[in-house]
């Protein structure tokens, strides 16, 4: 069997090895302790934010974008830490800071283009649904949906062969990507991408979501938020809005459906809204960044 | 990593120890907050109304954050905004300048759509949190507070707590607004069933009320009509066993004729009340003097009155007008039943009787009337029920007192058919005053001699008529005959119509009596024939149909004038009526039947033949017209002289006003008078003058009016010599 010949690929060895390489950006963990910290005040979030100005420039075209719609100018990073508020600008920066992590995938394996603005398209999708669904803290959506799929591209960097025969067996036999990783593997880039994240001390919030968005079954606490990851992944499949390593587009779960108590007329609206959204946020995440 | 060296700083250190130990102190309360959510639920649920909702969750929220003011905008049904809880009362206005600063921003509208808290910064230098309150069908209010320091970054999970508790009032204000619709929906539902219940409740109890009042009603009715029935069976029975001397035979035949009478009476009712209830009643339309109505009426009540020893009186106002238009038959009938029930009811005492005028206007006249007695009284309870069918004010009344319980249900009728209403005073033990008002149209006094010429004429001669009476019924047969045979008539009898048919084709009659139920042919088919019959043989005067029907209405009456019939009586047959319509059908050919009488007479020359030939005063005549009750006779008498006098004064005053006409009228009340207590040379007399003033001829009239008031005296003189006192 041609596969005994690599090295025995666990999903902890991956993330073990994953962990050296791509690494959580250090405004993060900062950021995160800051917003927690009683007495930290809106000059001490955005100073740290500011430190970095391509993220800054990045967070601030984000707030002015279609995505938030708001009311006034943000011209500031301090506006936009009171106007967005700080857990969601934290969000927003995780989701905004990505791109720039996960560099240097061999473009013959994954587009990254057409990767991200899947990525994006999920992202917005899910935050719209939630939206609509009155949920707060809309933007840890936005980050799930922008992280789902990095299972793909920790699989695709740190095994290319796999990754590659994964990719044109799925071209040869029409089936679908993430059943030929649970054969092959034993696990699927959800659980993989969930693991890595859970290693990164990301909110349970965002990594149950990304681990279980093709089995949403499986989630234990967040069931809604996996659900929404879930919903927006097919239907970005089922639009062609930029594309994966899947091509298929998978089943819906029905649970997960019924869960979000949603009427199918919903999602017309859900994407009418979204795509100009989708467009603007996947260039100003885009802009300036080598991918 | 070059933190690595910074990190083991003593100051970094204790830096981190600082903020481990207040991140542990927040959550600390953060979780005292979320823990002592089982008291927030309590007040959550005991809340009434928004307001207390938005209190518990003022309480529950200082628990988290020191805010220096604290609020909540409840969103109303247009849309709007209304700050109903603000805490401290004092910051109301603070709060609402800063709200109505961020609505014109956006700050707010974003805030709505944000579902998470959006802080801004004030002008004072304090931070303003707004987070919606909503659920997720819809927007239930803001939150707003005012927390001190202008960059104040609420750390992160007190911001979460905020939601949570937020949250958790939204959905607790969706449950009160529930709870109110489902509450309201509820006692509504409650009255509408309570109020339905207690509805058909007293339908219930109506229905029971009317159904027991009916089975009272027909056990008193069946009583009622038992009881004169034993005694026409009884009666008739003994006299058929024979061997009884004319006196029993005459006490029996009396006994019968009682019973045969009130009889007549409750059937009267009946048909009365079952004729108004079918809607086929219909009053007629006719000239009267209310006075005399009421006076007649009363005269023969008084007769009742007298024999229990109750004085009554009447007075009738004098703005009540001399004639009216109406059916003075049913406000007679009304008057008749209030005060024979007046009598019925009092032991002792007197019952007066006042006719007073409500109102005069646009011709229409309203009188009302009252009816007073010093009975037994009417409990309160029962002065509405009595004039409800089949009721009197106690059930035990019927035994005691007698009656259908149908009186006062009639007369209420028949007040509502002339556009009034009745009603009763009462005190138990003292007496009570009974009320009525009807409406009439005034009405013109020349109009009223014209119907009193049909009355008075009922007592005069006629000659000899022969007259066809069809009729199945023999006893009624038997009756006509007995009534006209007297008189000199000659009637022929057919038992039904066909039989009427051939009887008249076969002769000549003067008049047909026609019953209208027959068998074989009825009475409208044979009246049709028999002028089919005149017009083909081309009789020359048409002989006169009257029709004898049970059935009592004027489309009755329409009926038979269109079959060709002439008039119209009403079964029973009563002698009077019968008369009278004969005299107006059978006059001769001058047109009155006083005249046909006095025929050979009616000149000035013969007028000294009457001493001779004609009494003075024919008292067996006027005793048979009182239906043999000589105790009326002075009475009756009386009357007449009261009556005359200012006759004969007005006849002085026509002539010597050469008032042609004036002297026919007085002539005419003066024969019409005579005529009634049989003072027959008077009557002839006063007949001669008034067609002589009919003619316009007054030149013998001073003569005749001496000769009046000589013939006046020598009456008075009569009487008293009979020994009647007056």
């Amino acid at each position: 069997m041609a596969l005994s010949n690599y090295p025995v690929t666990t999903l902890d060895r991956l993330v073990e090895e994953t962990g050296t390489v791509y690494s959580l950006p250090l405004f993060y963990e900062r950021l995160n302790e800051t917003i927690n910290h009683p007495r930290s005040s809106v000059d001490d979030i955005s100073k740290i934010i500011t430190e970095d100005q391509g993220l800054t420039a990045r967070l601030l075209r984000l707030s002015n974008s279609p995505m938030f719609g708001c009311y006034a100018k943000v011209d500031s990073i301090t506006k936009a830490v009171t106007i967005i508020g700080t857990q969601q600008l934290r969000d927003l920066a995780l989701a905004a800071s990505i791109m720039g992590v996960f560099k240097g995938i061999p473009e013959n394996l994954l587009n990254m283009t057409s990767f991200w603005r899947h990525c994006v398209a999920c992202g917005i999708i899910a935050r719209s649904l939630a939206i609509y669904l009155r949920e707060s803290n809309v933007e840890r959506m936005f980050v799930a949906g922008m992280l789902h799929d990095v299972g793909q591209i920790v699989l695709a960097a740190s095994r290319p062969e796999m990754s590659r025969e994964l990719l044109e067996t799925q071209q040869d036999n029409g089936r679908f990507y993430l059943e030929l990783e649970r054969e092959r593997l034993g696990f699927d880039h959800a659980e993989l991408g969930g693991a890595l994240l859970k290693k990164w001390k990301i909110p349970a919030s965002i990594v149950e979501p990304v681990a279980c968005h093709h089995t949403p079954g499986a989630a234990e606490q967040f069931h809604l938020e996996t659900a929404l990851i879930h919903l927006a992944d097919i239907m970005c499949e089922a639009m062609e809005m930029g594309q994966g390593a899947e091509r298929g587009v998978p089943p819906l779960d029905e649970r997960a459906w019924e869960r979000l108590g949603l009427s199918a007329h919903v999602l017309e609206t859900v994407l009418k809204q979204s795509e100009p959204q989708i467009s603007e946020t996947f260039s100003i995440l885009s802009g300036g960044m080598d991918v | 990593m070059s933190d690595q060296n910074i990190s083991r700083s003593p100051e970094f250190l204790q830096e981190r120890i600082s903020y481990l130990e207040e991140s542990n102190l927040r959550f600390i309360s953060i979780f005292e907050m979320l823990a002592s959510s089982s008291e927030y639920q309590g007040d959550l649920s005991r809340a009434k109304d928004e307001e207390a909702i938005y209190r518990a969750t003022i309480c529950q929220l200082r628990r988290l954050f020191p805010f220096q003011s604290i609020g909540f905008l409840s969103c109303e049904s247009d849309g709007s905004f209304e700050l109903l809880a603000a805490d401290p009362a004092i910051a109301q206005d603070t709060l609402q300048s800063l709200i109505d600063t961020r609505m014109m921003d956006g700050t707010f509208a974003w805030a709505l759509n944000r579902n998470q808290a959006v802080l801004v910064p004030t002008e004072t230098g304090e931070t303003l949190i707004l987070q919606v309150v909503a659920t997720q069908s819809r927007v239930r209010g803001m939150f707003v507070a005012t927390l001190p320091g202008n960059s104040a970054a609420l750390d992160a999970p007190s911001l979460n707590a905020l939601t949570i508790v937020l949250h958790t009032c939204a959905y607790a204000l969706e449950s009160t607004v529930l709870y109110g619709m489902l509450h309201d929906h509820t006692q509504h539902l409650e009255e509408r069933v309570q109020l339905r219940t207690r509805d058909l409740e007293e339908a219930r109890l109506q229905a029971e009320a009317a159904s027991l009042a009916k089975s009272d009603f027909l056990a008193n009715m069946s009583h009622e009509i038992r009881t004169p029935m034993n005694g026409v069976i009884g009666m008739t029975e003994l006299m058929l066993q024979g061997g009884l001397t004319p006196q029993k035979e005459k006490q029996y035949l009396n006994a019968i004729k009682d019973s045969a009478d009130s009889l007549m009476l409750i059937i009267n009712d009946i048909l009365d009340f079952s004729k108004i209830e079918a809607g086929k009643f219909t009053l007629e339309n006719k000239p009267f003097c209310p006075r005399d109505a009421v006076k007649r009426c009363l005269g023969i009540l008084s007769v009742r009155a007298e024999e229990k020893g109750l004085q009554m009186f009447h007075q009738v106002d004098s703005a009540v007008p001399a004639c009216l238009v109406g059916d003075q038959g049913r406000l007679r009938q009304v008057l008749t039943n209030l005060v024979g029930n007046a009598i019925k009811f009092c032991q002792h005492g007197n019952i007066s009787v006042e006719v007073g005028l409500k109102s005069n206007n646009a011709d229409k006249v309203v009188l009302h009337i009252r009816v007073n007695d010093t009975g037994i009284g009417i409990p309160e309870e029962a002065c509405q029920r009595i004039f409800n069918q089949f009721e009197q004010a106690d059930s035990s009344t019927t035994r005691k007192f007698g009656g259908t319980g149908l009186g006062l249900a009639i007369c209420k009728k028949l007040v509502e058919l002339m556009d009034g209403e009745i009603w009763v005073e009462s005190q138990v033990g003292t007496g009570s005053c009974f009320h009525f008002t009807s409406q009439f149209l005034l009405g013109d006094e020349k109009l009223l001699i014209d119907e009193e010429a049909i009355t008075d004429s009922s007592s005069a001669r006629q000659t000899p008529l022969t007259i066809l009476l069809a009729e199945d019924v023999e006893i009624n047969r038997t009756l006509v005959q007995a009534i006209l045979e007297p008189h000199g008539h000659v009637v022929i009898c057919a038992e039904n119509g066909r039989k009427a048919l051939e009887a008249y084709t076969s002769r000549a009659f003067d008049v047909v009596l026609m019953d209208i139920q027959m068998p074989e042919m009825d009475g409208l088919q044979a009246s049709r024939a028999i002028r089919e019959f005149e017009r083909e043989y081309g009789r020359e005067v048409p002989a006169p149909i009257l029709a004898m029907t049970a059935f009592a209405g004027n489309e009755d009456r329409q009926v038979c004038i269109d079959a060709g019939m002439n008039d119209y009586l009403t079964k029973p047959i009563k002698p009077l009526q019968l008369v009278q319509l004969l005299n107006k059908y059978c006059a001769g050919p001058t047109g009155s039947a006083v005249e046909l009488t006095g025929g050979g007479l009616a000149t000035a020359a013969a007028a000294n033949e009457l001493n001779g030939a004609i009494a003075v005063f024919d008292q067996d005549d006027l005793l048979e017209r009182l239906g043999g009750r000589p105790e009326m006779i002075p009475r009756f008498v009386g009357l007449f002289c009261k009556g005359v006098l200012p006759q004969l004064e007005g006849l002085v005053t026509a002539l010597a006003a050469e008032d042609a006409d004036g002297v026919r009228r007085h002539a005419h009340a003066i024969k019409g008078a005579a005529a009634n207590i049989s003072a027959l040379r008077i009557q002839q007399l006063a007949a001669t003058m008034e067609t002589t003033a009919k003619e316009g001829d007054l030149t013998e009239v001073p003569q005749r009016l001496a000769m009046l008031h000589q013939e006046y005296r020598t009456f008075t003189e009569t009487i008293s010599a009979l020994g009647i006192a007056v």
